[in-house]
């Protein structure tokens, strides 16, 4: 139980975070987490010692995605997860630069954010702030880690296709 | 290319982002080509590194509520699960206790209020239904679903199924029965129950049909939802262990969480999750949610029955399905009466009925068929 009380205290922002960006509020993420614990509490063959981390996103995930589909309970039950939002606000404040590039690459980082899917906004987030492999998202997001691959390429493709001209611009600049 | 060339650049940005391996081939390629941009792109990381997605933390109120919430109580949920030894004290203090009032009552004048009972005639076996053949099986029989069909507790298969076709094991009254699903999940069937069950899951949930009692322990499996259909609600849940409470005579209907979480969905689009400890009514027009002693409600599968300030019709009522009888003109005697003990669901009616007796200080009588 003590481990148990620990692992709250160390973990329970970064599951209150994931659990907005998938779009709840904030009743709804506590509950989920709530839940979360409850059953890790009664779950006497859970082994603490690796993945303790990515088991919570997952369950709180899990969590918030079954409440979301009992709440849509006519919708496709399949499609549900698609359509749930990931929102990741940029922060740039501790960027030694002056403030007009500052507000410039926060542009040009969310528009490449903006240019993706939730769901490929999700994986990385999941990259970028826990630094997890594709495996392990892939666990995380319950899809195979070829597709999880695939949304990741699709999102690189859709980005050159986008800006094909502006990049092989560069490569041309890059050559001189 | 400038520090700032690569951190406006869109490719740097994603490729920074996702660490991905095709990406960063491409700037692989790229420094190849332009080993003098190498330090500038070196530093445009290490800029990068300092940008963050703003995170909400709890604030810290909700921090301590959410905590007291998941961690108080956790010693009551414990005690629910007394050790066996306990139980055995229990027994014999029951026997002693039983054995006093016994003298007891003989010293006493007569006079107590006498109840008639009547045995039903129509007594009838267990009968599990395949999509094929009708099997009547005995009392307390444990059938066990796995990948080569339904096999009973002597080892002999009843039925051999590979598809997804469901089967009805109907438990008459005065009987009991035990099934271990296909994916391992144990269901207590209580007297005059009827549950259909599938040979094998589908892919998505695993899905049963009930009317009548069931306890269950369901085993963990969090990409499928256990279901539990009633026709007034259904139950889901991914691993915990309930009882079920949906007899079609009964007034209201019941789910007791023992432990984990489940999502109740009534009629009217009514719901609730439940958490361990929880007692939840369920009536056509609303859901009454109540903190119980989940022994009280789950101890018949054990053998026993418990009552605390239980109305006496609704005890005779439950004796009544556990052993196909009917208690005859009880409502002068006993309307508005109370009674709080236990009752050992002995295979024999006579023990119960003295134990009944000395709960209710009234006499039953067997109604011999004229």
């Amino acid at each position: 139980m003590k481990k148990i009380e620990n692992i709250y205290k160390k973990y329970v922002d970064d599951l209150y975070s994931y659990g907005l960006y998938l779009g709840f509020n904030n009743d709804s993420v506590m509950d989920a987490i709530h839940n979360v614990f409850q059953k890790l509490l009664f779950n006497k063959h859970f082994n603490y010692e690796d993945n303790t981390k990515p088991y919570l996103l997952k369950s709180v995930r899990n969590e918030l995605i079954n409440e979301y589909k009992r709440s849509k309970k006519y919708i496709d039950q399949d499609m549900v997860p698609e359509e749930l939002p990931f929102n990741l606000d940029v922060n740039i404040e501790d960027l030694l630069f002056e403030e007009e590039f500052k507000i410039h690459l926060k542009n040009k980082i969310n528009s490449v954010l903006k240019d993706l899917t939730p769901r490929q906004r999700e994986i990385v987030y999941l990259r970028y702030t826990q630094d997890y492999s594709y495996q392990k998202i892939s666990e995380i997001l319950s899809i195979t880690v070829p597709a999880c691959r695939n949304l990741m390429l699709k999102a690189l493709k859709h980005l050159r296709n986008n800006k094909a001209g502006s990049f092989y611009l560069f490569l041309i600049n890059g050559t001189k | 290319m400038t520090v700032k060339d690569f951190l406006e650049n869109k490719n740097f940005i994603f490729y920074m982002l996702t660490k991905d391996p095709k990406s960063a081939k491409h700037w692989i390629d790229y420094l190849d080509k332009h080993p003098e941009d190498k330090s500038s792109f070196d530093d445009a990381m290490k800029a990068f590194d300092k940008i963050k997605f703003h995170s909400v933390k709890l604030g810290e109120y909700e921090r301590q509520y959410l905590h007291d919430k998941i961690f108080k109580n956790v010693s009551i949920h414990r005690i629910v699960k007394k050790p066996k030894r306990y139980k055995k004290l229990i027994a014999v203090a029951a026997v002693l206790a039983f054995v006093l009032f016994g003298t007891y009552l003989t010293y006493r004048s007569l006079g107590t209020p006498e109840i008639f009972l009547e045995i039903s005639s129509n007594e009838s076996d267990i009968q599990l239904i395949t999509p094929n053949k009708i099997f009547s099986l005995s009392n307390n029989e444990l059938l066990t679903v796995n990948k080569d069909g339904i096999i009973n507790s002597q080892g002999e298969t009843l039925a051999i199924n590979d598809t997804v076709t469901y089967n009805t094991l109907k438990v008459p009254f005065g009987k009991q029965s035990q099934l271990v699903l296909a994916d391992g999940s144990k269901m207590w069937i209580n007297s005059g129950s009827t549950v259909k069950f599938p040979s094998k899951f589908d892919d998505k949930t695993r899905t049963v049909f009930l009317e009548g009692e069931i306890y269950m322990e369901v085993s963990k499996n969090e990409l499928k939802p256990f279901i539990v259909k009633t026709t007034q609600f259904n139950v889901q849940v991914y691993g915990t262990s309930f009882d079920i409470n949906a007899y079609r005579d009964a007034s209201t209907q019941r789910v007791v969480l023992v432990e984990g979480s489940v999502g109740v969905f009534a009629v009217n689009n009514m719901e609730a999750t439940m958490f361990p400890n929880e007692s939840l009514e369920i009536t056509p027009s609303q859901l009454i949610k109540k903190t119980v002693n989940t022994e009280i409600y789950t101890s018949w599968k054990n053998g026993y029955l418990i009552f605390e300030k239980t109305p006496v019709e609704t005890i005779l009522f439950e004796l009544s399905r556990y052993y196909n009888i009917k208690f005859l003109d009880t409502q002068k005697q006993l309307t508005g009466k109370t009674w709080t003990g236990k009752i050992y669901l002995s295979s024999n009616l006579n023990d119960v009925l003295e134990t009944l007796s000395i709960l209710s200080n009234s006499s039953f009588k067997i109604k011999k068929d004229n």
